[in-house]
């Protein structure tokens, strides 16, 4: 599962832009992530430019 | 409701898109996700000179404008400065906030209606064909019926995807952030500074875009990685004396593909423009004049499909032919360059600034390439061989 810091997330879309399953959708202000379709890959969190995404592989199902 | 065309984003892509449908008699619906057309911006705002617009009958009013572009000032790894400058302005720095509104407002002034806070939530089929979107507007869900659907709604499409276009491309992006600063001295406030280095930048590039009145767009672009853009800008503007006391008066964050244009760009009763079609320059990241004039293309051809009753994607084919015909060699150009620039080692970097420093590099490249390459050659035979493959395209 991500965990997104939403007073850092600045709202730019980038990590929908990267994300290969199509699982984040940014709202208006906020960035929703369907935890369906994420497969936990890190991509966004390696590529967001603030840092405001979190990997917590512990809580993977 | 019932239209002809919806433009998913009120960028300067869609904008342009559906001022030009609805010029072409077409009834059209611009939304826009967000409660302001043009904010918050995720660009540097650098576009080509006023008359390159007005070539596409685009005529821009000065109070978008912000400065004028006169070139370029380089800055190599160990801080070789390589300017780049021409005798007549290249470009205009704009103020994306009013350019976006200006362009939406001719949209509206050609008959289109607006929605702003309003959001595709999912494309409507009939037959397996497009026929509609969903729209969240101020919290409201309602469905709209449409011919064909405008995706110009950027990195972070969801339309391109819904229609299964392939957006694969989108995915090689820089992550970017920008701070526009105000109260800063620059050395030259018409040249656009570009700051290369693994250390300033890894795999990408810093930038100064000056905007005028002691304000600049203060930037950097890198590939994701441990440390983030926000930690290297940070350290960039301390690590320069001009920039370290400036002001912050906005933070702009983004993604920028890189990876050229999306495989396919049509498809039955759909058209892809600006950001969501990749139709950005993979080195300077540059994307405003290719949305605007793709924009138009896209208007254009939507609004005579609808006309002639025939939205399928070999109808709307003629769409990609043109855009094709008018940037496609400069975008595979830019992937070219950008493949060759982001091989070259710090120490390659500084050679060749070492080589072009202090040059007329206009005019050198305009009458007398050769010595340039003359000359790398002597310093370094084995990078001048790299780049004569790399530019030549024979080795990807």
């Amino acid at each position: 599962m991500i965990q997104i810091n939403r007073e850092l997330c600045t709202y730019c879309g980038g990590c929908v832009c990267v994300c290969p399953t199509g699982a984040l959708e940014l709202i208006e202000t906020y960035v929703e992530v369907d935890n369906e379709k994420c497969n936990n890959c890190g991509i966004c969190s390696g590529f967001c430019p603030m840092g405001a995404i979190k990997l917590d592989r512990t809580e993977a199902k | 409701m019932e239209f002809d065309i919806v433009v998913v984003g009120a960028g300067p892509a869609g904008s342009s898109a559906a001022r030009v449908a609805a010029q072409n008699g077409a009834k059209v619906l611009l939304l826009e996700k967000r409660q302001e057309i043009g904010a918050p911006k995720r660009c540097g705002e650098a576009a080509p000179t006023t008359e390159e617009f007005e070539k596409l009958g685009v005529k821009i009013i000065s109070q978008v404008i912000r400065n004028e572009i006169r070139g370029y000032s380089f800055y190599s790894p160990k801080g070789i400065n390589v300017k780049v400058v021409w005798d007549h302005p290249v470009g205009y720095m704009l103020e994306r906030k009013m350019f976006d509104k200006f362009l939406a407002i001719q949209a509206a002034q050609a008959g289109a209606q607006i929605m702003v806070k309003a959001r595709a939530i999912n494309l409507l089929k009939g037959n397996g064909k497009i026929v509609g979107v969903k729209i969240n507007h101020f919290g409201e869900e309602f469905d709209v019926d449409t011919k064909i659907v405008i995706a110009a709604d950027g990195v972070e499409s969801k339309i391109a995807r819904w229609a299964g276009l392939n957006s694969k491309s989108l995915r090689d992006a820089t992550s970017n952030v920008q701070f526009e600063m105000a109260g800063i001295e620059l050395r030259d406030p018409n040249l656009i500074e570009f700051y290369f280095g693994s250390k300033v930048a890894p795999g990408g590039y810093a930038w100064i875009f000056p905007k005028g009145d002691y304000t600049a767009n203060v930037g950097l672009g890198i590939r994701g990685g441990q440390t983030t853009a926000f930690q290297y800008l940070k350290k960039f503007i301390e690590s320069k004396e001009n920039l370290r006391n400036g002001a912050i008066i906005e933070v702009n964050v983004g993604a920028t593909p890189i990876g050229g244009p999306i495989e396919k760009t049509v498809s039955d009763n759909l058209i892809a423009v600006g950001d969501t079609a990749g139709h950005i320059n993979p080195v300077t990241g540059g994307g405003i004049y290719n949305a605007v004039l793709c924009g138009i293309i896209a208007g254009e051809v939507a609004a005579k499909a609808v006309q002639e009753g025939d939205t399928s994607e070999t109808r709307l084919f003629e769409y990609e032919e043109r855009w094709k015909k008018a940037i496609l060699t400069n975008l595979e150009k830019g992937l070219r360059i950008k493949s060759v620039l982001e091989k070259m080692s710090d120490e390659e970097l500084d050679a060749l600034a070492e080589v072009l420093e202090g040059k007329d590099v206009v005019r050198l490249f305009r009458e007398d390439p050769m010595t340039v390459f003359i000359e790398l050659m002597k310093r370094s035979p084995k990078l001048s061989i790299k780049l004569l493959l790399d530019l030549s395209g024979f080795r990807k």
